[in-house]
């Protein structure tokens, strides 16, 4: 009876813990300057032209903007070879945050190109880049 | 069932679920890590935090000096609201980082305000600032 007790209140307290942790990040509730786990994670599978993840990051989109996107990412995997990736910071206001990375790469023809992405989230997903 | 007995069990159910939520924040990875090496930052370039002062102070004179015709462009549509109205009232600008690669740095901002359209916006700018000038804006 008490070890069933203790693994109850476990699995409802971690359970409950992942619960809120998710919606306060999703909601940008109490948000800080700190890094999004989900605009790290849309980044790094830009990066490595992950197209599904990509695509769970984003708002729900038809069937021919999910082709485009994978086309896309399927073209940048000629095109660079990513060298770096630097988050910079980010900020939140009234449910957007926006999150700001420095990215390094190297082209076909050898030369380096630095260049910025800044990603807006709304609800744990990214809704804009730029 | 005595109060004692009942006061043990809540006290183990209380136990268990903090036990749990301790767990559940230790085990948490918080996303996918970067696997790819990162810049280091640098101080705020001084040209690009006179950018940001003109851009607070509402200071169209400075903002012209500052930058050329091409790089205000850019600057007018970097600042672009998520809806897609511009920002009409800038209420704050706040340097988030910098990094550099040779002579280039990329200086970051958080600009908040007012839209054309009264809703609360954000935007991040980033500027491009190469030989102590503003060459670009993103």
């Amino acid at each position: 009876m008490a070890v069933g007790m203790v693994l109850v209140g476990v699995v409802v307290g971690y359970m409950l813990t992942a619960s809120m942790a998710t919606v306060i990040s999703d909601q940008g509730w109490f948000a800080t300057s700190g890094e999004s786990p989900q605009a790290r994670t849309y980044m790094v599978a830009l990066l490595q032209r992950e197209a599904d993840s990509i695509s769970s990051l984003r708002p729900q989109q038809d069937v021919v903007s999910q082709a485009l996107a994978a086309q896309a990412a399927q073209q940048s995997v000629q095109q660079a070879k990513p060298l770096s990736l630097t988050y910079l910071g980010g900020g939140s206001s009234g449910g957007f945050s926006v999150q700001i990375y420095a990215v390094e790469v190297r082209a076909n023809d050898g030369t380096q190109q630095l260049f910025s992405l800044a990603l807006t989230l709304l609800g744990g997903k990214v809704v804009g880049t730029r | 069932m005595n109060e004692g007995r009942a006061a043990l069990v809540l006290a183990l159910f209380v136990g268990g679920l903090l036990s749990g939520a301790v767990l559940q924040r230790l085990t948490d990875s918080g996303g996918r890590t970067n696997p790819y090496p990162t810049l280091d930052r640098v101080d705020e370039p001084q040209v690009s935090g006179m950018v940001a002062t003109a851009l607070l102070n509402n200071d169209p004179k400075a903002l012209a000096r500052l930058l050329d015709n091409g790089t205000l462009t850019n600057l007018r549509d970097a600042l672009m609201s998520p809806m897609g109205a511009p920002m009409a009232d800038i209420r704050n600008v706040r340097f988030v980082g910098a990094t550099q690669k040779a002579n280039r740095v990329l200086a970051g901002y958080i600009v908040t305000g007012k839209d054309m359209q009264g809703s609360d916006a954000i935007v991040g700018v980033v500027l491009d600032v190469e030989n102590g000038q503003i060459v670009g804006v993103n």
